[in-house]
C-alpha cells in the first residue's frame, strides 16, 4: 500500500493532471473533427452569409479594438521607454521597433484575443440558444446541414475579417504609442514614425498569424456553442468555454507560429 | 432616418450617415456613462459592507475554491504559454545580438510587469466573471434576487462582497503562481531553443529583477481581481429579458472586463508609476 502522504502529495496531483489532460485531448479532437466538417462543407457556403459574419467580426467589434489598442500601445512605448532610459538612454529606435513587434507579435495576438472576448461569446451564446432550443436539430430535420449553414460562414468571415481588424488594430496601437511616446518622453515624431525594422518575413508571420486567428476564433467559439446543453445554464457554460477556448488556441497557435518563424529566419 | 429623401455630401456620404453616426456616439457615450455610474454604485455598496465587515465568511470560502483553486489549470496553461512566447520572440534578437545572458531578464521582466498579469486577468474574466455574471443574471430574471430582498436579505452581505473578496485574493494569488510557471516554462523553452543553461537563465533573472518587479505584477493582480469583481457584478445585477439576457450579459461583461483591464493597467504603468 502506498503511504497516505505520498498519495497525498504526488499521486493525486499526478492523476488529477492526468484526467486534465485527457479532457483536454477530447476537447481538441472534437474541435478538430468539427474543422474537418468545415473543410469538407466548404463548397456549399453562401457569400452573402460570409459578409455578414465579417461584418459581425470585423467592423462591429472596430469601437472596442481602437480603445483596446489604443491603451496598449500607450502601455508598452511607455514600459519600453522607461527600461531604455534606465539602460542605454537612446530612445530612437522605441518606434521602428516597437513597429516591427506589433506587426510581428501583438497586434495578431491581443486583437484576436480581444475578437475572442467579444465576437467568440457572441458565437458561442447564439449557436448555444439554437442548440438548447433544437432548432439546430430542425435544421437537419429540414436536410440543411447546420455545419454548412452556421458554422462555415462564420469560419470564412473570420478568415476575410480578421486580418483587416488586425491592420487597423496595429495601426491604431502604432499612433497611440507614438503620441504617449511625444508627450511622455519627448521621442520626436520623426524618429518614432519609421517602419524601417519591418522586413517582409515579418509582415508573413504577422499575416499567417492573423488568418490562423481569424480560423480559429470562430471555429472553437462554435464547438464551444453546438455541444452546449441543458437550458439556460448550458448557455452561459458555453460562454465561458469559448472565451477560454478561443483564448488559448490562440495562445497555441501564436506560440507555434513565432517559432515556425523563428526557424524558418534562421535557415 | 430615411436613407431615400437625403441630401448626398461626398462621394458616397449622404447627409443622413453624418446624423446616425452623430446619433451612435451619442448613444455610445450614453450607454458607457450609465455603465460606468452601475460600476461606481457597485464599488460603493461593497465597500459600504466592509467597514465593519459583514459578509458571509462561509460563502467566501466557497468562492476562494471554487474562482481561486479551480481556475489553476487554466492560468497554469496560459501561464506556460505566456513564458514561452515571450521567450519566442525574443529570440530572433538575442540571436541577432548575441545577448543570451539577457534572455532571463526580459523574459521576466515583461512577465511578471505586464503580460503575466494581463493575460491571467483575460482568462480569469472569461472564466470567472463570465460565471459571476451568468449567475447573478440567472437568479435576477428567476426573481430569486427579489425573493431575497423580500426576506430581508441583503445580496451584498451574502453573494457579492464574498465573491469579489474572493476575486481580488484569488487573482493575486493566481498571479503568484502564474508567474513561476511562466518562468519554468520560459526556461525550459530558452534551453531547447537557444541553448541557454538554467544557470544562467535565471542568474540573469535575479541579477538584474528586484522584488519590486514581482511586487508590481501582484499588486496589479489585486487591482484586476476588484476590476473584474465589480464589473462582472455590474452587469449580472443589471441583466434583462429573459434567458437571451444573460448571454447578453455574460458577453458585455468580458467585454467590459478587458476594455477596464487595458485602462487600469495604463493607469498603473503611466501615471501612478
Amino acid at each position: 500500500m502506498v503511504p497516505i502522504s505520498a498519495s497525498v502529495f504526488f499521486l493525486r496531483p499526478l492523476a488529477s493532471l492526468g484526467r486534465w489532460g485527457q479532457w483536454g485531448g477530447r476537447q481538441v479532437q472534437a474541435v478538430l473533427r468539427l474543422g474537418g466538417a468545415v473543410l469538407r462543407n466548404l463548397p456549399h457556403a453562401e457569400p452573402a452569409a460570409i459578409w455578414q459574419q465579417a461584418r459581425d467580426l470585423g467592423n462591429r467589434s472596430m469601437f472596442f479594438v481602437v480603445v483596446v489598442m489604443a491603451f496598449v500601445g500607450a502601455i508598452m512605448v511607455v514600459q519600453a521607454s522607461m527600461q531604455a532610459q534606465r539602460i542605454v538612454g537612446d530612445l530612437s529606435i522605441i518606434g521602428p521597433g516597437f513597429m516591427q513587434l506589433l506587426v510581428r507579435e501583438f497586434a495578431p495576438t491581443i486583437v484576436a484575443l480581444m475578437i475572442a472576448a467579444r465576437y467568440g461569446a457572441g458565437v458561442a451564446a447564439a449557436l448555444g440558444a439554437m442548440q438548447v432550443t433544437e432548432q439546430v436539430d430542425a435544421l437537419r430535420l429540414c436536410s440543411a446541414e447546420p455545419i454548412s449553414y452556421l458554422v462555415v460562414p462564420r469560419v470564412l468571415g473570420g478568415l476575410t475579417s480578421m486580418p483587416a481588424i488586425v491592420v487597423v488594430g496595429g495601426a491604431v496601437a502604432f499612433v497611440s504609442g507614438g503620441l504617449a511616446g511625444h508627450f511622455g518622453f519627448g521621442i520626436g515624431w520623426t524618429s518614432y514614425f519609421r517602419t524601417g525594422f519591418v522586413v517582409p518575413s515579418d509582415v508573413a508571420i504577422g499575416f499567417c498569424k492573423a488568418a490562423a486567428f481569424g480560423v480559429a476564433v470562430p471555429l472553437v467559439s462554435s464547438w464551444a456553442g453546438l455541444s452546449a446543453r441543458g437550458g439556460a445554464r448550458g448557455v452561459g457554460q458555453a460562454t465561458t468555454r469559448a472565451v477560454i477556448g478561443s483564448s488559448v488556441a490562440v495562445l497555441f497557435l501564436d506560440l507555434v507560429f513565432g517559432a515556425a518563424g523563428y526557424v524558418a529566419q534562421r535557415w | 432616418m430615411k436613407a431615400s429623401g437625403s441630401r448626398r455630401l461626398g462621394v458616397d456620404c449622404r447627409v443622413s450617415d453624418v446624423w446616425s453616426l452623430l446619433y451612435a456616439l451619442g448613444q455610445t457615450g450614453l450607454a458607457v456613462a450609465a455603465d460606468a455610474g452601475g460600476m461606481a454604485m457597485v464599488l460603493g455598496r461593497t465597500l459600504q459592507r466592509l467597514g465593519p465587515p459583514r459578509g458571509d465568511s462561509r460563502e467566501l470560502v466557497r468562492a476562494l475554491k471554487r474562482y481561486g483553486e479551480e481556475s489553476l489549470p487554466i492560468v497554469a496553461l496560459t501561464a506556460a504559454f505566456t513564458g514561452m512566447i515571450m521567450v519566442v520572440q525574443g529570440a530572433t534578437y538575442v540571436q541577432q545580438y548575441g545577448v543570451y545572458n539577457l534572455v532571463g531578464r526580459y523574459t521576466g521582466f515583461t512577465t511578471f510587469r505586464e503580460v503575466g498579469p494581463m493575460l491571467i486577468g483575460l482568462m480569469f474574466s472569461g472564466r470567472v466573471g463570465a460565471h459571476h455574471t451568468s449567475e447573478l443574471a440567472t437568479m435576477r430574471m428567476t426573481e430569486e434576487l427579489d425573493a431575497l430582498r423580500v426576506l430581508a436579505i441583503d445580496v451584498y452581505e451574502t453573494l457579492i462582497l464574498p465573491r469579489i473578496l474572493a476575486m481580488v485574493v484569488g487573482m493575486a494569488a493566481l498571479v503568484v503562481f502564474g508567474d513561476l510557471i511562466a518562468i519554468g516554462a520560459g526556461a525550459v523553452c530558452a534551453r531547447l531553443m537557444l541553448q541557454v543553461e538554467y544557470a544562467q537563465f535565471f542568474q540573469a533573472l535575479l541579477e538584474h529583477l528586484g522584488p519590486m518587479d514581482f511586487l508590481i505584477g501582484v499588486q496589479k493582480g489585486l487591482a484586476y481581481g476588484l476590476v473584474i469583481g465589480v464589473v462582472s457584478t455590474h452587469y449580472g445585477l443589471n441583466a434583462k429579458g429573459g434567458s437571451a439576457g444573460v448571454g447578453r450579459a455574460v458577453n458585455a461583461q468580458v467585454v467590459a472586463s478587458a476594455v477596464a483591464l487595458f485602462w487600469v493597467d495604463y493607469l498603473m504603468t503611466s501615471v501612478v508609476r
